[in-house]
């Protein structure tokens, strides 16, 4: 499974949606998002790549396009 | 039943209003009489979830439902923060609220920071009188001595909360919120816990409050959190013309 397989799943899994809707998905967006939603889909992807999220960069993920920007910084490494 | 003349509502609103509160052993003749006789430009009526042929007979007198509201309530000596929030809540630190704050907490709710109340949902109002409501309401708080709070991110204020004693050992945090910049982030899923703990730290046994349906992002917090549903009623409201 490619990286950005594994990262749509979570989101797919988390919030019960399809893959097409991920495209501008925002916080809030939709009633899943929140952040009760917020912290199943941090917990779901620290797990999907093995790391430990910094607790600015969860508050900080806010959007689907600002989480691959987030994964992709030097210290979590997940290239997509 | 209980019928109050809320004359706060008409500096607040712009309108007379009565809030009627129904309770269970009130009977439908006595409920209806009491409606007719109502002057008020905007007429509430709060009454338990339930009570569904009264509801029918508010809805044939031209009362319209607008929300349900819970009361719930936190044990205090159980005081625990889901696991999930322990590292957004390691982040955010609350203390009291300055003169300077207040301002700014005043700025964000006319700013339309409460959207989801009876009054910003309802069309014959607008959010400008919700958040008129609001500050009215905050003020009037703010003469008693209510003491309000912060919620700071990284030396920003990102939102408050207000906090009565209601009897000796129960704290009613009747009203929080999320400033504009940080609604969009999980921030909000410690704003239930710093009023927990406050409540907790000036002596409280118990929390009491409300939570509308119509926001049900807040629902899910309380039940995650394990707040207890107590009880429940429906609202609801009439607009008519000025008889006063």
């Amino acid at each position: 499974m490619s990286n950005l397989e594994k990262y749509n799943a979570a989101f797919v899994e988390a919030f019960e949606i399809r893959e097409d809707q991920l495209a501008g998905l925002k916080y809030q967006d939709i009633t899943a998002w929140d952040s009760v939603g917020h912290m199943t889909l941090i917990a779901s992807l620290e797990e999907a790549f093995d790391i430990m999220m910094d607790t600015d960069d969860i508050i900080d993920f806010n959007s689907y396009e600002k989480g691959k920007e987030i994964l992709s910084k030097e210290e979590y490494g997940v290239d997509f | 039943m209980k019928i109050v003349d809320a004359v706060w509502e008409r500096r607040n609103l712009g309108v007379s209003t009565q809030e009627v509160t129904i309770e269970h052993q009130d009977v439908i003749e006595d409920i209806m009489d009491t409606i007719k006789c109502l002057t008020a430009q905007y007429q509430v009526i709060k009454i338990p979830t339930g009570m569904i042929q009264a509801m029918w007979s508010l809805e044939d007198n031209g009362f319209r439902y607008v929300e349900t509201v819970i009361n719930v309530t936190y044990d205090l000596s159980q005081i625990s923060l889901p696991e999930h929030f322990k590292r957004i809540n390691n982040v955010i630190e609350y203390c009291p609220m300055g003169s300077d704050d207040m301002e700014q907490m005043y700025d964000e709710i006319r700013n339309g920071m409460f959207n989801t109340d009876r009054v910003a949902i309802d069309p014959t109002f607008s959010i400008d009188q919700a958040s008129d409501r609001y500050t009215g309401w905050l003020h009037d708080e703010e003469s008693r001595g209510t003491p309000f709070y912060k919620y700071v991110y990284k030396n920003k204020t990102v939102g408050f909360f207000a906090l009565k004693k209601i009897t000796e050992k129960t704290f009613y945090p009747f009203l929080a919120g999320i400033y504009n910049e940080y609604r969009r982030t999980p921030i909000g899923a410690v704003y239930l816990y710093k009023p927990l703990l406050e409540a907790k730290r000036l002596g409280g046994k118990t929390v009491s409050t409300y939570v509308s349906l119509n926001n049900f992002g807040a629902i899910r917090v309380h039940v995650d959190y394990g707040f207890v549903f107590k009880e429940s009623y429906c609202v609801f409201v009439k607009h008519g013309e000025s008889k006063c």
